[in-house]
């Protein structure tokens, strides 16, 4: 292999080897990160969140950006567990309740719809009307959590310890919970469409050259409402996991989870002026950022470092990806 | 030319509004009413415990005739100042206020005191140096609460052992005085516990989650777990089920006696926590601010709801409620 | 020719007929709205945001924004708590220096570097915010004297809160910089046609960094102006802050694409915001249907304006 065709190699997969040289470092060096519990928790902890930040990667290749994400998490797992209740009075008050399959059915289909929902409305409000998806989709973020706080009145939602809903997020295989190989299925399928779906080429081409995609005869509303309705349906799945696995969910669910998203997908590589990027350097600076918080805490290191540490890892992350590339961002 | 227009007119519209302001500035005052207007002022109403608290303040002060008209200041000081402003130039009859820094507030404690509107603090005490400018404080006795958790950690860890601590938010005041509490109750009984972490968790039980697991990979020997609130020992005990670990061979305790963490002691997931009912305690602030709006005073000016202790000798005399 | 311009006057005026409607309708339902007590304190409320506002709409002409101004002015507030050993007046000077910096530095990252505004405000914002909770160790921490009270609940004449003077002064001296200056037009060429500008001469690094620097200054100003009203600083201040003053701007009908705006927009724009949320205090909205009122109206007030422009550009 050429210097030449190494240097290239290293520079599209530079976060693969950051990746890998940061794990190797804290195997060595930080006290009980190599060990099969420690590593699983690694991947509990980026799992959900990287459910959220593989969806949002579709929209963000196409040129937009969704930042109402952590607000239908929210939503999404307060429904969630309503519909696990016979009766709704119970729902706010940890209960025992069970249920039987029809109304369980309601408790994941209807979170996934609303989430689709706001994906559909935040996409046909960007596309329609040309505005800026960092604004608009910031304004449903404040709608969507209000929503959220009305909704559930201001409490927190319990959930009736359904074992078949609960499974959804505690069951596990091998001390490895179910929704990890979830995540990890998600993201090849998400790759999986954008690779080898005319959909999937329709995105990149529009989050490359919108006009010139309109030109060529691409559907650019529909493939933009698309991405949106991807993006809101993945943070209503991760909603949905996050409830089952904590049997409650409130207004105050999933905070900030879409700035964490975003510096996942950016950490990975992925522009956000789209047209490049892919679900799966998303799922890779999922886990690197992941893997640097769990070190900082691992070493004792206070909390507000962690946050001085994100700061460092996003701008580092686009300056290496700046110098490999030799292009604005 | 079109510059200095739009120029002038920002400064004329300035001045347009002063001049308003005074134009108004008198208002004509609504017939005097039975019924009285009292502002309830939250840190911040997405947190779990709040709604509760809001509906059983609501419904006391609404059966007795008076309107509640409710606040949310975001869990920033900055805003709660500005809203006190607000709810100051509304003359509301009473202010009850959760204060969300101490010492922040006390500058418009002052202004609300020069303008002759009353404020009582309620669930969280403002800073000593406040309580010239209150009509009294209702609420819950944090330290207090702390005593009672340190009890029963000590009860459950036979006065030694190794303790690590998820707090709700790093220096928010009712976290700064639990912390004492364990501090000079374990001083005081010569308590062998260690104390190896303390970590925050902004009161999100996922978070809490979080910091768990971190917290049994970090430590070998951990023998209980005291969490700031029973949310967050949900989140705590998520941790623990998922590890696998035994109900009962990791101690916790947590604040508050809510419906999930009785079943948690019942279960021997929780050894014990302290009943602080949102429900109870909207009724018992609302029932001192009814008090001072007939009496116009409030003796005594301090006054804080019992702490009991909840533990699994009693668990089953207290039902789930919120 | 008149049809157009009567078009512009509505689409420029819109706020403030918005505005304007708010205001008459709550004078007739609540006196008090209109009350020199509560007009003052809507002024005090926004002067804080409009003071931040203007450094973002010098960015948003240029076709950037800043996401790292709450955590800019609660670094000043804390900067000036901690370097009070060495006075009041130098302290304050060096926290104002210091969010001057941080500002400097979003702009070279920004211009030189060329990490967009998004990426490189947002890690500022976090990376500032981290620095608050190192120094303040996660604590409240509260000034030692409070001489500063005497600024911020002060009045000139007693009329006028010194705070609300300030940023009138600000927006007055940097709306004029922004519509007479060489820099001012050269924001909005770049902001326009970024390309074009090159090749006309314009020195775009310059002209950009200059504003990030100036939002930075600002940010130091509005710190130093809530220390005068709080006395203290910890991690949790200003959070919204950022999102609120982008708001606002917008609102006010600039353009996140750049190009156009100004600062009598932003300042409509953020009063408009200020005033909607003291009247919904005013009429007892619920706290959650505040938030939901107020992200409908930033939809639907920003789409309005972009498919607006939209149109017009097809005209």
């Amino acid at each position: 292999m050429t210097l030449d065709r190494l240097r290239r190699l290293l520079a599209d997969q530079a976060i693969l080897f950051i990746l890998a040289g940061l794990f190797l470092v804290c195997s060595l060096f930080v006290p009980s990160f190599f060990t099969a519990r420690n590593l699983v928790n690694i991947l509990k902890q980026g799992a959900i969140i990287g459910i959220l930040a593989a969806g949002l990667t579709v929209a963000v290749i196409a040129g937009n950006v969704d930042l109402s994400v952590g607000s239908v998490v929210a939503f999404s797992g307060i429904l969630a567990l309503l519909f696990t209740h016979r009766n709704f009075a119970d729902a706010v008050v940890s209960g025992t309740s069970t249920q039987g399959p029809l109304l369980l059915a309601a408790a994941v289909a209807l979170p996934l719809v609303l989430g689709a929902v706001v994906g559909l409305a935040n996409g046909a409000v960007v596309t329609l009307s040309g505005a800026n998806s960092v604004i608009i989709t910031l304004g449903s973020l404040a709608a969507v959590r209000g929503g959220a706080l009305l909704f559930s009145d201001g409490r927190v939602t319990y959930g009736a310890h359904n074992a078949l809903f609960d499974a959804i997020g505690q069951a596990q295989l091998a001390t490895i919970p179910v929704y990890v190989f979830f995540f990890l299925a998600f993201v090849l399928v998400l790759e999986g469409v954008l690779r080898f779906t005319t959909f999937g080429r329709s995105v990149y081409h529009v989050g490359t050259n919108l006009k010139a995609s309109q030109i060529a005869g691409i559907p650019v509303i529909r493939v933009r409402v698309l991405t949106f309705i991807i993006t809101g349906f993945a943070a209503a799945i991760a909603g949905v996991i996050l409830a089952a696995r904590l049997n409650s969910a409130s207004g105050q669910t999933g905070t900030g989870w879409e700035f964490d998203a975003v510096t996942a997908i950016v950490v990975g590589g992925t522009s956000l002026f789209g047209g490049k990027g892919s679900v799966i350097k998303t799922l890779l600076g999922t886990l690197l950022v992941t893997l640097i918080i769990n070190a900082m805490v691992l070493l004792n290191i206070p909390s507000p470092y962690q946050y001085v540490a994100k700061a460092l890892i996003i701008v580092g992350a686009v300056l290496i990806d700046i110098s490999t590339r030799k292009e604005a961002i | 030319m079109r510059v200095l227009t739009r120029m002038v007119l920002v400064l004329v519209a300035v001045l347009c509004a002063a001049s308003l302001a005074f134009a108004g500035g008198g208002g004509e005052k609504p017939a005097v009413k039975a019924g009285k207007t009292v502002a309830l002022m939250w840190g911040g109403t997405d947190a779990p415990f709040v709604g509760p608290h809001v509906k059983s303040f609501t419904a006391t002060m609404e059966k007795a005739g008076h309107k509640v008209v409710i606040f949310d200041s975001k869990w920033d000081p900055a805003k709660q100042s500005t809203d006190l402003d607000d709810a100051v130039a509304q003359k509301m009859d009473l202010i009850c206020l959760v204060p969300i820094d101490p010492v922040a507030i006390i500058p418009a404690l002052k202004k609300a005191k020069a303008a002759g509107v009353p404020v009582m603090t309620i669930n969280t005490e403002a800073d000593k140096a406040a309580n010239e400018y209150l009509v009294g404080f209702s609420g819950v006795g944090c330290y207090e609460q702390g005593l009672v958790a340190a009890e029963l950690l000590i009860e459950v860890m036979g006065n030694k052992g190794n303790l690590a601590v998820v707090e709700g938010v790093s220096g928010f005041n009712a976290c700064v005085l639990y912390a004492k509490a364990l501090d000079d109750v374990f001083k005081q009984k010569k308590s062998q516990i260690k104390i190896l972490a303390v970590q925050p968790s902004n009161w999100a039980p996922a978070e809490a989650t979080k910091v768990t697991e971190d917290y049994l990979t970090r430590f070998k020997n951990l023998d209980a777990i005291f969490a700031h609130d029973d949310y967050i020992a949900g989140g705590v005990i998520v941790a623990l089920k998922e590890a696998g670990i035994a109900p009962g061979k990791i101690k916790i305790v947590g604040i508050g006696g809510v419906g999930d963490a009785l079943k948690a002691i019942k279960e021997g997931w929780m050894y014990g926590t302290v009943l602080q009912s949102p429900i109870t305690e909207g009724e018992f602030e609302a029932q001192r601010a009814i008090e001072f709006l007939k009496d116009k005073k409030l003796d005594p000016f301090y006054k804080i709801m019992d702490n009991p202790k909840i533990d699994p000798k009693n668990v089953n005399n207290y039902k789930s409620e919120f | 020719m008149s049809r157009s311009l009567g078009r512009t006057l509505v689409r420029d005026w819109k706020i403030l007929l918005i505005l304007l409607g708010i205001t008459a309708v709550l004078a007739l339902l609540r006196p008090v709205f209109v009350s020199s007590e509560n007009i003052f304190n809507v002024l005090f409320q926004v002067s804080i945001n409009s003071t931040i506002a203007v450094g973002m709409t010098y960015l948003m002409i240029g076709g950037d924004f800043d996401l790292s101004v709450g955590s800019n002015m609660v670094f000043a507030t804390t900067a000036a708590i901690l370097l009070e050993r060495f006075g009041i007046a130098p302290g304050i000077v060096l926290a104002i220096l210091a969010s001057t910096l941080a500002g400097f530095l979003n702009g070279v990252l920004v211009a030189k570097v060329k990490i967009n505004s998004f990426i490189t405000t947002l890690s500022m914002m976090i990376f500032l915010r981290g620095l608050v909770l190192i120094f303040t160790d996660k604590k409240t921490i509260s000034g030692s004297t409070d001489v500063l009270f005497s600024f911020g609940y002060g009045s000139l004449f007693s009329l006028i809160p010194y705070p609300v003077l300030v940023a009138a002064v600000i927006l007055v001296v940097f709306g004029f910089v922004l519509a007479r200056s060489a820099w001012g037009r050269n924001l909005y060429a770049i902001g326009s046609n970024g390309k074009a500008a090159q090749m006309f001469g314009i020195n775009i690094d310059s002209a950009k960094i200059a504003s990030f620097t100036l939002t930075g200054a600002l940010c130091g100003v509005s710190g130093i102006v809530l220390l005068s009203r709080l006395n203290s600083a910890s991690g949790t201040y200003g959070m919204d802050t950022g999102l609120d003053v982008i708001s606002g701007v917008l609102l006010g009908g600039t353009s996140l694409a750049g190009g156009e705006g100004s600062i009598f927009r932003a300042f409509l724009g953020v009063l408009l915001l200020g005033v909607l949320s003291n009247a919904m205090i005013i009429l007892h909205v619920t706290p959650y249907l505040q938030q939901v009122v107020k992200g409908l109206m930033l939809i639907t007030v920003v789409a309005l304006n972009a498919a607006q422009a939209k149109r017009a550009e097809f005209r």
